[in-house]
Parts: structure tokens; C-alpha cells; sequence
């Protein structure tokens, strides 16, 4: 009976949907994190040193 | 990048050039590969009327020339990996002016590679398949999700280091219509650009860069086990993995070289797209030629010398029978025409490069063809050998998506620019600090 349930199509199915729809909310989260950077009211936040000026 | 600048640079109103301006060429050429699209979508028409046994495509042929775009357009999209990721993660500064060109190569191959398994399919409502009824020991369901995470890692990948440019041109371009300064406002994702938001686009940028490499080689990886994991006569090899990614980084250089230097050409970017660029990457695609015909070597070599029954009439169908002209076109394509002009500095130019990417281009994708057909017209499982020779539905979908490849790059870069301009401005700076602060550095010592 269980077969009917957890076939291989059914298995395969869960991997693909699983695999993309973290990836996607992974990558959509990391957008929403760049966006909802805090606004830097210090002057000296607003010209960022270079790798080598570091 | 903070803030943007008061007044446009040079870099600046040259990369903005071609989106505020249409001239007539651009017209006729969106014109003429919109026609040879237009005949592929009719001939893609057809087959789903007719069904896809009036290309001929039956046992023990079943695969063609859409597997061998398929693994063509995959083999390109390592162009953004490769020059933008893994020279973006070595900190390599001559990078910067055409990382974008590369991520968009990537993104389009991808969704021209993925549509040639559509029309493979025979059915446009079979895409559903490999989400309803695939099986997880196929390698064509790795195949399926390997693609589908790396062609969104790629549109991320080609879409963050765009929002500082976004927002420029969200601020700059008042006078374009309408529908683009909303496209402008809404990619831009409400960037101001401040220290702390500039911080965390590198880190994503950074995370992405180190984590679109290794998708990026299991997608190829996989690719080539769809061929690997049959018993069918030189497929079954152990080689194929590596020889694919070989092949695909080979191919996105040749590529990235093609479209670089028309769109040098066409829109004036001989100040950034120079010399360095040439010749540096010029030098990646002689060793990754050098690379290929190892592997290829290698391939042929252990094969020829096992002589197995089977092995033995596709590597004899290859070498001498009826597939050894285009045998011999891909070692000349792809060994001995790159070698001709890259070995020397001075054929590492933008015309040297052009033709030399253009032969490895050609070389590569019949590459591709001898893998997939010859292997199929000698079937080990008792039918009889066939003979494959591509119809013209084929021919036309093929031409008509290599157009459309070509139609979206183009379209694509109408309205976004072609040079990431605050990399490149970024990339100025660093020049600029660089001897000075060598000379701190030595007087210090």
C-alpha cells in the first residue's frame, strides 16, 4: 500500500519542488535583507574605504 | 557608488549611449533574427502538429540536434561563471568591464538549452513531466533540478551587481518612457546606496560567486551522466563529466569573445574592453583549448585501444567512416585554428580572438553532434544501425533559436547597460589609490 504513496515519480517530485522552492526563498530573502539595510545618518558611512584604502 | 554623481562621466554617457539612442542598424538586425526566429516558432508549429516522427526521430536514433543544442547552450552558460564568478572571487580587476556581457550569456544560454528539451519533448504540456512523473534514480531529474538551481543562482547572480546601476539610471534617465523608468524604480528594490547597504549587496554578490561555482560544474557534471549512465557504445565512460565541463568553460570563452567584441564595436566601449581583456582571456581560452584536446585525446585513445566490438565501429564511424568530416572539422576548430592565432600575443587581438572564438564555436558544437548521434546509430541492443541525417524542422528550430539567443542579448542590453558601471568606476579608484599606496607601503619600510 505504502508504494502508492512514496513511488519513485511521487520521491522525484518532492526533490525537484523541495530543491527549488528553497532555493527561492533563500535567494528572495537575501534580496530582502540588501534592501532593508538601515539608513546611515553618519556622513563618513556615505564614502566606504576601498581595499586598499583599508 | 554610494552616491551617485552630479555629473555623468565619460564611462558614464558611453555605456548610457545605446539605451537612449536607436539607431537604423539596430532595427534591420532585430528585424532580420527576428525573421529567422520567426520561421524556427512556425517549424516548432508544425512538429507539434504533426508530431515529432516527421523529424525523423524514432529508435534507435531518438536524440538529434535538440540534445546537441541542449548541450551546446548549457556548455555556453559557463561563460558568467567562469570569467564573472571565479575571477570575481580572485579578485582579478580586469574583470569589471565585461562581467555583465558573461552573466547575461549565462542567463539567456540557459533558457535556450532548457527550451530545447521542450521541443525534444514533442509535446509543449510534457515540461509538466519531470515535475509529476520523474523518477530519482533518472539522471534526468538531477539534470532537471541541477538547471533549474542554477538558472535561478545565475538570474540572482546577473541581477545584484545591476541594482547600483538600476538606481543610477532610476535617477539619471527622466526622459525615458514611462514603462522604463518604472522598470528602473521597481529592479532597483529601493537601493539609496548607503555604507551598510553597499556592504551587504558585496556579501550577497560574494555568497553567490563562491556558491554558483560548484552548481555550476554539477550542471554540466549531470548533463554528461544522462549519457554516461546508458550502456550506449562511447557514452558509458567515466571521462564524460570532466571532458563536458572542460568543453563548456572552453565554449562560454569562445562566446563571451564573440558578443564582447561586437558589442565593443557597435557601441564604442574600445576604452574599457582593451588590450588586457584580450590578451588575458585570450590566454584562458588557449588553455582550456590545450585542456580539450587532452581530454579528447584521452577519450579516443583508451577507446581505440580496448577495442571492444561495440566502441570500436562509433569510434571507426568518427575517425574514418561517415561522420570523419566533421570529425576533423572539430579538431581543426577547436585545436588547430585557436592555436594558430592565439599562441602568438599579437593574435590576441579583437579580430584574432573574434575568429578564433568563432571556429571554436563551430568546432565545439559539432563536438557536441559526435557525441550525441554517432553512439545512437550504432545501437548495442540488437537493432539494426541507422542512419541520422537532420531534418529541415530541425535545422529551422535550430536556427531560429540561435536567433532568439542572439534577439534577447540584444533586447536585453536596449534597456540595461552593457558595463557594469560602478564596478568599473570602483575598479578606476582602486587604480588610482594603488601607487600610492605602495609608496606608504615602502615608507613604512
Amino acid at each position: 500500500m505504502a508504494h502508492w504513496f512514496f513511488d519513485t515519480p511521487t520521491i522525484g517530485s518532492i526533490i525537484v519542488f523541495a530543491v527549488a522552492i528553497s532555493v527561492f526563498i533563500a535567494y528572495f530573502r537575501m534580496l530582502r535583507w540588501i534592501q532593508s539595510a538601515p539608513p546611515d545618518s553618519r556622513p563618513e558611512a556615505e564614502t566606504p574605504k576601498t581595499d586598499v584604502e583599508k | 557608488m554610494t552616491s551617485i554623481p552630479t555629473r555623468e562621466s565619460e564611462l558614464e554617457r558611453t555605456v548610457l549611449e545605446p539605451l537612449r539612442r536607436t539607431p537604423t542598424g539596430f532595427y534591420l538586425v532585430i528585424a532580420g533574427l527576428g525573421l529567422v526566429m520567426l520561421t524556427g516558432v512556425a517549424a516548432l508549429f508544425n512538429q507539434w502538429y504533426l508530431g515529432l516522427g516527421m523529424t525523423g526521430l524514432n529508435r534507435p536514433v531518438y536524440w538529434g540536434i535538440y540534445l546537441t543544442n541542449f548541450v551546446f547552450f548549457i556548455g555556453i552558460s559557463h561563460a558568467g561563471t567562469l570569467i564573472s564568478a571565479i575571477l570575481r572571487v580572485t579578485q582579478a580587476e580586469w574583470r569589471r568591464p565585461i562581467t555583465r556581457i558573461a552573466e547575461a550569456i549565462t542567463f539567456f544560454a540557459l533558457i535556450l538549452g532548457l527550451l530545447q528539451i521542450w521541443i525534444d519533448m514533442g509535446r509543449p504540456e510534457r515540461i509538466l513531466f519531470p515535475f509529476l512523473f520523474g523518477r530519482f534514480q533518472s539522471p534526468f531529474l538531477w539534470d532537471f533540478t541541477c538547471v533549474g538551481v542554477y538558472l535561478m543562482s545565475s538570474m540572482l547572480y546577473l541581477y545584484l551587481p545591476m541594482i547600483p546601476d538600476l538606481a543610477r539610471m532610476r535617477d539619471r534617465m527622466t526622459d525615458a518612457p514611462r514603462w522604463r523608468r518604472w522598470l528602473y524604480t521597481l529592479m532597483s528594490f529601493g537601493w539609496h546606496g548607503n555604507a551598510e547597504q553597499r556592504r551587504r549587496l558585496e556579501v550577497a554578490i560574494g555568497i553567490i560567486a563562491i556558491v554558483i561555482i560548484p552548481v555550476a560544474v554539477s550542471v554540466h557534471t549531470v548533463v554528461s551522466w544522462i549519457f554516461g549512465m546508458t550502456m550506449q557504445p562511447m557514452w558509458h565512460s567515466t571521462i564524460l563529466g570532466p571532458y563536458f565541463v572542460v568543453g563548456a568553460i572552453f565554449s562560454g570563452i569562445a562566446m563571451l569573445f564573440v558578443f564582447m567584441t561586437l558589442v565593443r564595436r557597435a557601441w564604442h566601449f574600445e576604452k574599457w574592453i582593451g588590450p588586457k581583456q584580450y590578451n588575458y582571456l585570450g590566454l584562458l581560452l588557449l588553455v582550456m583549448s590545450a585542456f580539450w584536446g587532452y581530454f579528447t585525446l584521452a577519450e579516443f585513445l583508451t577507446t581505440g585501444y580496448a577495442t571492444l566490438t561495440h566502441e570500436t565501429e562509433v569510434l571507426h564511424a568518427k575517425l574514418t567512416g561517415e561522420y570523419a568530416p566533421a570529425f576533423w572539422i572539430m579538431v581543426v576548430g577547436n585545436l588547430v585554428i585557436p592555436f594558430a592565432i592565439l599562441v602568438r600575443r599579437n593574435g590576441r587581438t579583437p579580430v584574432g580572438t573574434f575568429f578564433a572564438s568563432l571556429s571554436i564555436l563551430v568546432g565545439m558544437w559539432v563536438e557536441r553532434f559526435l557525441i550525441v548521434a554517432p553512439s545512437l546509430t550504432r545501437p548495442s541492443l540488437g537493432l539494426l544501425p541507422a542512419v541520422y541525417t537532420p531534418s529541415l524542422t530541425e535545422v529551422a528550430i535550430t536556427a531560429g533559436s540561435l536567433a532568439l539567443f542572439a534577439l534577447l542579448f540584444l533586447l536585453f542590453f536596449k534597456v540595461f547597460p552593457a558595463i557594469s558601471v560602478w564596478e568599473v568606476e570602483e575598479g578606476e579608484e582602486v587604480d588610482a589609490i594603488q601607487p600610492k599606496a605602495r609608496e606608504l607601503a615602502h615608507a613604512a619600510d
